[in-house]
């Protein structure tokens, strides 16, 4: 902060953060599927921006927008990427990752869980297979 | 970056986006100019709430986002100054302070006469006084014992000491069965 008013990069810093807080826990704002993804893809709030092709401050932002409603995704979806300056094929693509891995996850483990499902473990070990193995030939299909 | 002549969009699916990129800046340096003092994480966390709080509907959307943050900050305030206030009793308070856990200075007065009365059972002699004070000072080898005694420096003294020691161990054990029988506690209640 400089003399009586706060550091307006510090504000601004400080409500991406709290939008970041908040809408973690709120599946009906778009922020909520976007920390899911980070979660199931290992992104900081970086990398997602990159991702989304859009600047990270912009991130807030779309993090507030309703999440889009099955009957209307497309439309919802468009109507939110134009708005906040994202690819809208990448943010549906995003959208619907998370949205059936989380209808997945509900049906294989009824029970709300903090660990994985099996077949993500499964799929995390198969990719510390060691060079050679034959889980790792490329000819195989 | 929107600007404030744009219109404010309607679409209840962006809504609350416009709001953050019109007003949150604004509203969150305002509040954090009236409450200097206070974390401003805890103003952003209110501004946002306000944010989502809002709808298309709300005629004043400045007043209305100022005014719910405030409330917002208000309560988590409130919160927060009740947990410190359950923390600071919490630590200051040291389990010794209880009368149930730590000994009046009555008690502590008694403790000690009795503890002298002890002493003067266990040990009548001057000699037994000194080996009590050598033993309570960890000193349990017989030869050395004799030494600090000055006994002479042979098997004779050495076994004097050793002595002097069974002699001590033999009048503790009696000391404590005599108190077992004065002052049962819950271990010796079968």
């Amino acid at each position: 902060m400089t003399g009586n008013s706060p550091d307006p990069a510090d504000t601004r810093a400080r409500l991406l953060q709290s939008v970041w807080r908040i809408t973690a826990d709120t599946p009906d704002r778009v922020g909520y599927w976007l920390q899911r993804h980070c979660e199931t893809e290992r992104l900081t709030i970086t990398t997602l921006a990159v991702k989304l092709g859009t600047p990270e401050a912009a991130l807030a932002p779309l993090a507030l927008c309703r999440s889009p409603h099955p009957e209307t995704f497309a439309e919802d979806v468009q109507a939110v990427a134009s708005h906040c300056g994202v690819n809208p094929a990448t943010l549906a693509n995003l959208l619907r990752q998370e949205q059936t891995l989380t209808a997945w996850a509900a049906t294989t483990n009824p029970e709300p869980s903090a660990q994985p499902a099996n077949w993500l473990i499964a799929a995390h070990d198969a990719d510390q297979l060691p060079p050679g193995s034959d889980d790792d030939d490329p000819g195989r299909d | 970056m929107m600007t404030d002549s744009q219109p404010l969009s309607t679409d209840a699916r962006v809504w609350a986006a416009d709001l953050f990129l019109r007003f949150a800046e604004t509203v969150t340096q305002r509040l954090c100019r009236r409450y200097r003092n206070v974390d401003p994480d805890l103003v952003a966390d209110a501004v946002t709430e306000a944010i989502l709080a809002a709808d298309p509907q709300t005629e004043s959307v400045l007043k209305f986002l100022y005014s719910h943050a405030r409330q917002r900050l208000r309560v988590a305030l409130r919160s927060q100054i009740r947990r410190r206030g359950r923390e600071t009793k919490y630590s200051d308070r040291r389990v010794t302070d209880d009368r149930n856990s730590g000994p009046s200075p009555a008690d502590a007065t008694a403790d000690r006469e009795l503890a002298a009365a002890a002493r003067e059972r266990l040990a009548t002699t001057p000699e037994d006084r000194a080996t009590l004070n050598l033993w309570l000072n960890g000193v349990s080898d017989p030869k050395v014992l004799a030494r600090q005694l000055g006994l002479p420096a042979n098997d004779t003294g050495t076994q004097q000491a050793a002595r002097l020691f069974a002699r001590l161990r033999k009048r503790i054990q009696r000391e404590r069965e005599r108190e077992r029988q004065q002052h049962p506690t819950q271990d010796d209640v079968p």
